[in-house]
């Protein structure tokens, strides 16, 4: 009995100093003040062909202490550091970046990825796919497009928040704080471009050089990862209501003096093929509210033409668009995607979704509703 | 710990048993799950899914008919009196190095999955390491410990998985996606069926787990494992729809472990922890140190009956044996796709035959010799111990 | 087979063996009719004497160890003395020296050399009778005796008793007339044996000699000198009894005996320790409480084989299967409500006489985080509580490990804002998360175990020091940081949510292995020293019954008194895992007369 208690006791021993080994090292234990935490990833083109310049965007240590004392920050200072690292790749780009910085560069916490809308399509997809093979790396950051240099539209300071990556976070992360809600994420748009039949878009920002604000209503559209175009915002403003994400879409409509806020509601598209034709429907059922009208009191009338005109109108906005896309041949909307998983025979047909897209037939049927009309009669 | 057949006390419930047989087998293809059963059959998978259900059902019950001949005994102690004594050396063998594999195999996936994305600068032999040994000292244990230690750390872990899912669908982007298309295509269903098999392939622990069952339990024991199987595949299909309708079928394909990739994804804002998917992946080394202490405590008793060892130092002997074997064999693979190549090339087609074959050659041999199997039968019949 | 019926056949035979010693002095007692005392003994007892009165005079020497042999050779004279005396009375007779002779004188003789030699031993020469003098001797200790009984209800009426022919007529068996007419005491018995009576008059009671009679009168004349039925300090419960047990096994006894009339509740006394001879009480309800447990109970008992048994405590490895684990396996109480509500669903509760803590087995992990007010307090209540209390448990263990593991290891799991502000804090801070844990938790633990040493009054003025160096000091001189402090101080709350304080040691040790496991592999870590945790407890078995039941194995009835406490009406039922005899606690078709009684049937006209 007693050796038997005494050779368990050895085994547990054993057990305890087999977990002990690894005491010598201390492998991934790296806590926080050590990493650098990066939240902004840059990519734009580097100035020798062929090569690729990320940013790696971080906020400081003073800055990140006064964050925590929730008081204000140097001014002076930037509160964020931009490191900068130029290859042929992303590992390369890394390293040159590393080099320049005392502490892990540490992907784990990317909150933000802003694209050129100059880098080449090769660059692009080599970098997002090296970047999604990374295991540390977070799949959920979001991202934008931008026409401007990389670096001066994430570095640009805000009062809003104390770091710009945090502004835009916040910006993306809130639907329904934005007009449309337009944050993409980094696997939505690896998904989008990895899918036949669908072509991926972005958020675009713009920054006005001289009063240093941001922008954010504008979409960048890419056939796979090259990009090819944007949408004004007027444009986006129908594109989203198309993508069913629009919350503060508003018209004013002069015939009436007539203004329709909140403009936002569901979207079905219907894709059908009949000999070779793709017909593609958009079902758009929108509710707005009336926000005043030139009359001040309004009859049912008048609210009944309201509502139809407000439908011919963004119907022909919606239109637009889609006819843009097709100039373009893009299709954002996954057309091709929803008759590749309807009919997937059908799909296979065709050889090329892109020589098919400028000829599929659109139409757009809307139907807006005017759900509330405020506290005057 | 005795294994002598005379001193075996019948210990565990058929709840328990129905959770050991459940967790034999749940963790094993949970990562690659849906991968293969996409890229075979595209967005047929969900047809392939459910028709390996049906089969494990099948094959089941064709297992739990074989453990009914000598209810009192492992298929490695009965099996050299039913069809003599070299095939079942052949057959033990066979079992030992199968559990051996399935375990490497758990162990291997595991450990890249965790060195991928949460400690990559861990070594690997660390991370497998501690992986075996705490799944060594809960086999330790035996297998009433083994049993309650499932049901109080893994039913809880399967539910919130549930939960999770269930969460996740907040990020499907296609509804479309979800209903089960009805062009059905049998050859790529079939296809993606067979490679996808190795989820349900190690269901055959109760060969060894069945006569630990009390004697009254037997029959809620089969039907608790039955509940597994369907809990598993109710499970099985929330993941597959929620991976399918967030990434659609043509990106599932060319991620390596999909229903993490989704669990990545899942983010909840206003808590603690953002990443709530990561969280739970974390969480399913549960699961898969669960999936490695029962193999390794199959092994460990299958390897005394093929070895006649009885005694109270051949369990730990054979356990520490195996637990070493699997860490040895689970350094020996180097990377993820190596891994890939010996579950589809071996693992999952001598799964299959073994599945297939042994109830039925058992079977069919001892419908032809009923007076041996009947006087085993009474031989193995345990005795109560008396009160006092 | 039922085990109280057959009590006696458990009951092992007599502990000590009379010495018996063969009567051989008979010979040579006749052949040299008085034995003489040897002829140096007289010389070295002058001889010493002698020595000490020389080294008296002598300045600078010690003589205590002299006079120290002095006094020893007197007594060990005396007691040989009356060894040789007690020899000759027997005679031929082949008799035990542990028996009385009947000789008042003799025992007079013999406790005067032996337990007369201490001071609270108090020996008393009387005549039995005005008239005709039988001469008695009485012994009892002071203190422990009563001794107003003593003296009014045995001497005073013995002395002054006067129908002295009835005494003389019965001989021999004298004792039984004064036992029958004469002393006024409760309980008297009779013995004859030295090994019984000594540590009887220990115990508190009076021995009576009386000449001429076999047997010796034992008078319980016990005192017991108790501290009073306290609140219990160690287990407040805010509604409920406010009872706790005592240091006297009686007084337990009649504690437990009040709230349980029935004759059913069966006490089985042992006395463990050679020495201490201490009462251990076995209670269990019989008809409710599973036989074969309060037979393996008592088997484990009877086991012990302990010099002295001083503290409940004491018992506890022998009642536990796996003595050597770091979890409790047998609850103590010193609340008499938690044993009788213990003894009612079928346990075994077992007193202790000395220690008022009384232990019940078995104990499942469960049964420490279950309280009275958990039954006093409607459910909605008790079921809040009983989760803060798992909740402050599950907190308390993991926020430390989860803080190193989250921080260090896997900081992509926290929300951009959260690793902002402790990345900012941690900014000036010298340690690694796993040195602040360290340091903070030896600050707390040293805290602790302070106010618990100190008096009352210290203990507060140390707490209010505590807090103002813990918490804001030590961040202000940035050794830790402020997010460290909220973590530490959860920690020590959530740990100490046990209404059983022995349940908060194993965390507070094993809290150590989970920070430890965090900081090599983060929360992978975390998760596999939980699953070791988790199947030691579920391997722990005492007395058959796992240690993780309603969890592990799942035991659904049981699961109704876990987390929530549900309502009574729905735990008819004992738990499963005691395997009572007696599985309802409450009736089957409970009926509800005069559930909406008319009261407005029988209320006088208000108009009128």
């Amino acid at each position: 009995m007693m050796r038997h208690k005494f050779r368990r006791f050895g085994w547990k021993l054993a057990m305890l100093c087999t977990l002990g080994l690894p005491l010598t090292g201390c492998w991934d234990n790296r806590p926080v003040d050590y990493r650098a935490l990066v939240f902004t990833l840059g990519l734009s083109a580097s100035s020798k062909p062929h090569e690729l310049s990320m940013l790696f965007q971080f906020p400081t240590p003073p800055a990140m202490a006064s964050y925590a004392k929730g008081s204000a920050s140097n001014t002076s200072q930037s509160p964020v550091a931009d490191i900068k690292g130029h290859g042929k790749s992303v590992a390369q780009c890394f390293d040159v970046a590393q080099a320049q910085v005392s502490r892990d560069l540490y992907l784990g916490q990317i909150q933000l990825i802003a694209v050129s809308t100059h880098l080449s399509s090769s660059l692009l997809f080599r970098a997002l796919d090296s970047l999604e093979r990374t295991g540390t790396f977070d799949k959920t950051p979001f991202m934008f497009a931008t026409p401007q240099s990389v670096q001066s539209v994430v570095s640009v300071k805000t009062n809003q928040d104390a770091f710009p990556s945090l502004y835009y976070v916040n910006l993306f992360s809130c639907g329904h704080c934005q007009t449309e809600s337009l944050g993409i994420r980094f696997w939505q748009f690896a998904a989008d471009a990895l899918t036949p039949g669908v072509d991926p878009y972005l958020p675009e920002v713009l920054v006005n050089k001289k009063s240093q604000k941001m922008m954010v209503s504008q979409e960048a559209l890419y056939r796979h990862f090259t990009y090819v175009g944007s949408l004004n915002p007027q444009e986006t403003m129908a594109f989203s209501l198309l993508k069913g994400v629009a919350h503060k879409v508003n018209i004013y409509l002069p015939h009436l003096q007539a203004t329709l806020r909140a403009i936002h509601g569901s979207t079905h598209l219907s894709v059908r093929e009949r000999r070779g034709q793709v017909y593609a429907t958009f079902h758009l059922n929108l509710m707005t509210t009336l926000e005043g009208i030139g009359t001040q009191t309004e009859t049912a009338a008048q609210l009944a033409h309201l509502s139809k005109l407000s439908s011919t109108v963004l119907a022909h906005w919606c239109l637009g668009v889609l006819e843009k896309t097709q100039k373009l041949d893009v299709d954002p909307f996954g057309i091709g995607r929803k008759l590749d998983w309807r009919y997937p025979q059908e799909f296979k047909r065709f050889k090329h979704w892109h020589n098919e897209y400028p000829k599929v037939h659109m139409t757009v049927s809307v139907k807006t509703r005017i759900n509330k009309m405020g506290d005057i009669k | 710990m005795s294994l002598g057949t005379s001193h075996r006390l019948p210990r565990i419930s058929g709840l328990q048993f129905g959770t050991v047989v459940t967790a034999g087998y749940m963790a094993m293809g949970i990562f690659y799950f849906p991968r293969q059963l996409v890229s075979a059959a595209g967005r047929d998978g969900i047809w392939a899914f459910w028709l390996e259900g049906l089969v494990t059902f099948v094959l089941m019950r064709f297992i739990f008919m074989m453990n009914h001949l000598v209810p009192n005994e492992t298929l490695g102690e009965f099996a050299p009196k039913i069809i003599s004594k070299p095939v079942a050396f052949v057959l033990g063998i066979y079992t030992v190095t199968y559990h051996l594999a399935l375990a490497v195999v758990a162990a291997v996936l595991f450990g890249f999955v965790l060195s991928d994305i949460f400690l990559p600068d861990t070594p690997g032999w660390a991370i497998t390491g501690a992986l075996v040994l705490t799944a060594t000292y809960i086999a330790s244990l035996g297998i009433s410990s083994l049993a309650r230690t499932l049901q109080a750390g893994y039913l809880p872990m399967v539910f919130l998985t549930l939960l999770t899912l269930i969460l996740a669908m907040s990020m499907i982007r296609h509804p479309l996606l979800l209903e089960p298309p009805s062009n059905i295509r049998m050859i790529p269903i079939l296809q993606g069926a067979y490679r996808e098999y190795f989820l349900f392939i190690g269901f055959e622990v109760s060969v060894t787990l069945y006569p630990f069952i009390r004697n009254d339990q037997r029959v809620r024991g089969e039907h608790f494992a039955y509940l597994g199987l369907a809990l598993t595949i109710f499970t099985g299909t929330i993941m597959y729809e929620a991976t399918m309708a967030s990434f659609g079928p043509s990106l599932i394909p060319i991620l390596r472990w999909p229903i993490v990739s989704l669990m990545r994804i899942l983010t909840i804002s206003g808590f603690f922890v953002s990443k709530w998917g990561l969280l739970v992946v974390v969480l399913w080394t549960n699961a898969v140190v669960a999936f490695v202490a029962i193999r390794l405590w199959c092994l460990a008793h299958d390897l005394a009956a093929l070895l006649h060892w009885h005694s109270r130092y051949s369990y730990p002997t054979l356990l520490m044996t195996g637990a070493v074997s699997v860490f040895i064999f689970a350094l020996w693979i180097p990377n993820a796709k190596i891994a890939d190549y010996i579950t589809q090339n071996f693992v999952v087609p001598f799964g299959i035959a073994y599945l297939l074959s042994v109830s039925v050659i058992v079977t069919i041999v001892a419908h032809f010799r009923k007076p041996t199997l009947r006087r085993l039968r009474q031989k193995t019949e345990t005795k109560p111990p008396t009160p006092g | 087979m039922w085990p109280f019926t057959r009590r006696k056949h458990h009951r092992r035979p007599p502990q000590a063996h009379p010495p018996i010693i063969e009567n051989h002095l008979d010979a040579k007692s006749e052949s040299s009719q008085d034995v003489q005392t040897p002829k140096d003994a007289p010389v070295l007892m002058d001889n010493l004497v002698a020595t000490e009165q020389t080294l008296e005079n002598i300045s600078g020497i010690d003589i205590g160890l002299l006079q120290d042999l002095i006094t020893e050779t007197k007594t060990f004279a005396k007691q040989l003395e009356t060894l040789e005396h007690t020899i000759k009375q027997h005679g031929s007779v082949t008799q035990s020296l542990d028996v009385y002779n009947g000789s008042v004188e003799d025992a007079y003789n013999l406790l005067k050399n032996t337990v007369g030699q201490s001071p609270d031993i108090n020996i008393r020469r009387f005549f039995l009778g005005r008239v005709h003098r039988i001469p008695c001797v009485l012994v009892f200790n002071d203190g422990l005796a009563e001794n107003q009984m003593v003296d009014q209800d045995a001497i005073f009426l013995m002395q002054r008793y006067e129908d002295a022919e009835q005494l003389w007529q019965d001989g021999p068996q004298i004792h039984q007339y004064v036992h029958d007419s004469i002393v006024s005491v409760g309980h008297v018995t009779v013995e004859n044996r030295w090994t019984k009576l000594l540590p009887d008059m220990m115990g508190g009671n009076t021995l009576v000699f009386i000449q001429g009679a076999k047997e010796v009168l034992v008078l319980d004349t016990v005192k017991y000198p108790a501290r009073a039925i306290e609140t219990p300090d160690t287990e407040r419960a805010v509604r409920g009894p406010q009872e706790s047990f005592n240091e006297v096994a009686l007084t337990q006894m009649n504690l437990i005996r009040r709230r349980i009339k029935s004759p059913a509740l069966h006490f089985d006394q042992l006395s463990i320790g050679s020495y201490t001879k201490t009462m251990v009480l076995i209670a269990h309800i019989e008809g409710i409480t599973n036989p074969e447990l309060v037979m393996a109970v008592k088997r484990r008992l009877r086991g012990v084989k302990l010099d002295g048994l001083q503290y409940s405590a004491n018992l506890t490895p022998y009642l536990s299967t796996h003595p050597s684990s770091l979890f409790p396996q047998v609850r103590t109480s010193e609340r008499v409500d938690i044993v009788v509500r213990n003894l009612l669903l079928g346990k075994v509760a077992i007193l202790v006489d000395n220690t008022p803590y009384a232990l019940t087995v078995p104990s499942t992990f469960i049964d420490f985080y279950q309280t009275t007010d958990d039954y006093t307090a409607s459910y909605w209540d008790a079921s809040l509580e009983r989760m803060i209390r798992l909740v402050g448990l599950f907190v308390g263990l993991l926020l430390p490990p989860l803080y190193v593991a989250l921080i260090s290891v896997d900081p992509d799991l926290l929300p951009v804002k959260l690793v902002l502000s402790i990345a900012g804090s941690r900014q000036a801070v010298p340690f690694p998360p796993i040195l602040e844990v360290l340091i903070m938790w030896i600050i707390v633990e040293i805290l602790r175990e302070a106010a618990i040493r100190l008096p009352k009054e210290l203990s507060t003025t140390l707490g209010t020091v505590g807090a103002i160096v813990v918490g804001t000091a030590i961040v202000k001189a940035g050794i830790v940081d402020s997010v460290m402090i909220v973590i530490i101080t959860l920690t020590a709350l959530g740990l100490f949510t046990s209404p059983a304080y022995e349940m908060a040691t194993p965390w507070r040790i094993l809290f150590w292995v989970l920070i430890v496991a965090a900081y090599f592999f983060g929360l992978y870590g975390i998760i596999l020293a939980l699953l070791i945790i988790l199947a030691h407890l579920t391997s722990l078995e005492n007395f058959g019954v796992p240690y993780l039941s309603p969890f592990g194995p799942i035991r659904f009835r049981d699961l109704k008194d876990t987390w929530l406490r549900f309502p009574t009406s729905a735990l008819k039922k004992r738990p499963v895992y005691l395997r009572s005899v007696k599985t309802r606690k409450m009736g089957a078709h409970v009926p509800k007369p005069m559930k909406n009684p008319q009261l407005h049937t029988t209320q006088r006209n208000p108009e009128q």
